[in-house]
């Protein structure tokens, strides 16, 4: 079964997107900040790692640099509300994320995604 | 405060010195020998005091058929030695004196005196006879006294008015102190139990959602019976004011981070739970945060049966009330003929501006917008809207409306107008620009010269030409220079020729400069 980390601190958003990943058939890792999720990422064995930007204690793009560093391997995909905000999104890709989903957005769109990243 | 000081100086130096005066132990207590002398008459026996009778010679005299009880000669007291002396005086015509004995050794009159004075100072003895001490003395006797006070115990605080002050003022900080504390804990308490309270409701209502949202179908939702709905969300709860406060807030979230037949969904629950009821009596609300609420609330989920509650807070005298009135209208309506907006009496401020302008250029593409309502509005700011609103999403068909408008408007309406012909580049009447240039007001011929020099004619030209040879300030000079040369060249050239204003040199340097003609 593949494990997704997903990184938000939004509990309504990061329920929502564990429940229709679940339904899927993926195991998911849930936590709420920055340091927990660079903790995660050294301890569990991941396949995907979801994260949101302005995250508690340390931010998204910090995450993906960890991630980069440790397991280059693994895809991410973004998933803020700062989609507008050009520069950060530039720095993802530059970073190599795999994939980036502004919010407002549709879980249902977002587990396609996941599944297609997850097959190639 | 100086002179407070120095006066409370003054008065403690002057009781240090009259409590000296009181206590001091080098103050004689007897004012002369007679007074003495006095005292030990009125005194009697004095302890360590004797006296005897003697003659020139020192010798004892022994009178036995006067006092056969003396021994030695010795008598007690001041009074008995003196009738003795007398009696002896008078018998036997002797010369005798009385001598002072203090504990058996014989002593002069002065140090008997220092004696007593020491004794009475002491407290040793205490005068028989009060009329012939000083005030002095009554003073200084007084003062050995134990002092005792008139009420005791508890009496005494409620007798002692300072005290008594000090010990309420003490009193109540310590009530208000233990008051703040209390108030403390309570409202920490209550906030500590309502964060819990939000952590287990948020758990009961994210799940149910979750399930909501993605196991069911918008039909499914929508034909759920209230039975099956409560299974996700009990009736119970549903009674709770703070759990349908979470939910409607959860709800409004999600609607806002989801998009897609998510937002449906929401919607759709909304009104299943009855939610939107609760929003519509939050716009009864005399609270004016409560009312915004609500308005939020009856915007975010579309809530159209809303609008005429809705409309009845467009005028509101609460800035915020109002502006998120006419958002949430602005929003809801689906033929915005705008005359809820045309009838506000508060002036528009640029922040609603903007606000509204916002959800107007998102709405006109797809909805019928009656800007030119707003024309006819008593309120000029309104009106001053509706031109902007004109220019901004490019309403080419109103500026016909504006024309014929312009006649009859203010001068700062003028300018919008004829800056929206300006940007629009449509030609207006000429005499909405030359009039206009003949204006006194210096914006409005500012602004409307630099309309000429887009959508001007000949006759603008020459009204130019006219305004150049007045030598009008700087600014205004360029202006119409640069509107003169844009209008037209030939005109232009002729009156530089003719020119011998530097300042217009100047400016012809400049706009001539092909780097500097658009700075």
């Amino acid at each position: 079964m593949k494990k997704i980390l997903i990184i938000e601190d939004d509990l309504l958003i990061s329920s929502l997107v564990q429940f229709r990943l679940k339904k899927d058939g993926y195991d998911t890792v849930l936590v709420k900040d920055g340091n927990a999720g660079i903790i995660a990422i050294d301890t569990e064995t991941l396949d995907l790692i979801i994260t949101d930007v302005m995250i508690p204690f340390k931010n998204g793009i910090e995450i993906i640099h960890h991630a980069r560093k440790t397991k280059p391997e693994v895809p991410i995909i973004v998933l803020s509300s700062l989609g507008e905000e050009e520069k950060i999104v530039l720095e993802a890709f530059n970073l190599g994320v795999s994939d980036f989903i502004p919010k407002p957005f549709n879980p249902n769109e977002l587990a396609i995604r996941v599944k297609r990243i997850l097959r190639s | 405060m100086k002179v407070k000081n120095a006066v409370a100086l003054v008065s403690l130096l002057f009781l240090m010195i009259k409590t000296d005066i009181v206590l001091g132990q080098d103050e004689p207590v007897f004012a002369d020998s007679v007074s003495f002398a006095n005292f030990l008459k009125s005194q009697g026996k004095i302890p360590g005091l004797q006296f005897r009778l003697v003659d020139s010679s020192k010798a004892y005299i022994l009178d036995i058929a006067l006092n056969r009880s003396l021994q030695d000669g010795i008598v007690r007291d001041f009074a008995t030695a003196l009738t003795l002396k007398d009696s002896v005086l008078r018998s036997y015509e002797y010369d005798l004196e009385i001598q002072y004995l203090i504990y058996s050794d014989p002593n002069t009159f002065k140090a008997t005196q220092e004696y007593v004075s020491n004794l009475l100072r002491n407290g040793d003895i205490e005068p028989t006879v009060e009329g012939d001490s000083n005030g002095k003395d009554l003073i200084s006797l007084a003062s050995r006294n134990k002092y005792s006070p008139f009420l005791t115990g508890t009496y005494a605080y409620f007798g002692e008015v300072k005290i008594f002050a000090v010990s309420l003022i003490i009193l109540i900080f310590f009530v208000f102190a233990f008051g703040m504390i209390l108030f403390m804990l309570v409202f920490k308490a209550r906030r500590n139990q309502k964060e819990k309270l939000l952590e287990v409701y948020d758990e009961q209502i994210v799940g149910p959602l979750s399930e909501i949202l993605f196991e069911k179908s918008l039909e499914e939702l929508e034909s759920m019976s209230d039975q099956d709905l409560n299974e996700y969300f009990p009736s119970k709860q549903l009674k709770k004011p703070f759990y349908v406060q979470v939910l409607v807030e959860r709800i409004l979230a999600l609607n806002k981070k989801m998009k897609g037949d998510f937002k449906l969904k929401l919607k759709a629950l909304y009104k299943r739970l009855e939610l939107d009821r609760a929003s519509l009596k939050k716009l009864k609300s005399s609270k004016w945060d409560t009312v915004v609420t609500g308005l939020v609330e009856v915007n975010e989920m579309d809530l159209t049966e809303a609008i005429y509650a809705v409309k009845q807070h467009v005028n509101s005298p609460n800035f915020y009330v109002r502006s998120q009135a006419v958002a949430t209208i602005l929003n809801l309506s689906d033929s915005v003929d705008l005359s809820f907006l045309r009838d506000q009496t508060f002036p528009l401020s640029r922040w609603q501006q903007m606000n509204y302008l916002r959800i107007i250029k998102f709405l006109h593409t797809t909805r019928e917008l009656h800007i030119e309502t707003l024309f006819d509005s008593k309120n000029q700011s309104i009106r001053l809207f509706g031109y902007k609103l004109v220019r901004i999403i490019g309403r080419v068909d109103l500026l016909a409306i504006l024309e014929e408008k312009s006649g009859s408007v203010t001068e700062e309406e003028k300018i919008e107008i004829i800056k929206t012909f300006e940007y629009l580049g449509v030609p207006a009447h000429t005499e909405l620009i030359n009039g206009s240039l003949k204006s006194e007001n210096t914006e409005l011929v500012s602004v409307a010269a630099k309309a000429a020099g887009a959508i001007g004619d000949a006759t603008s030209a020459k009204i130019i030409c006219e305004l150049l040879y007045k030598s009008p300030e700087f600014r205004l000079k360029m202006v119409l220079l640069n509107s003169l040369q844009n209008l037209d060249a030939v005109v232009y050239n002729q009156f530089i020729d003719e020119s011998v204003n530097p300042e217009v040199m100047r400016i012809n340097m400049h706009l001539s400069d092909s780097l500097l003609q658009d700075v």
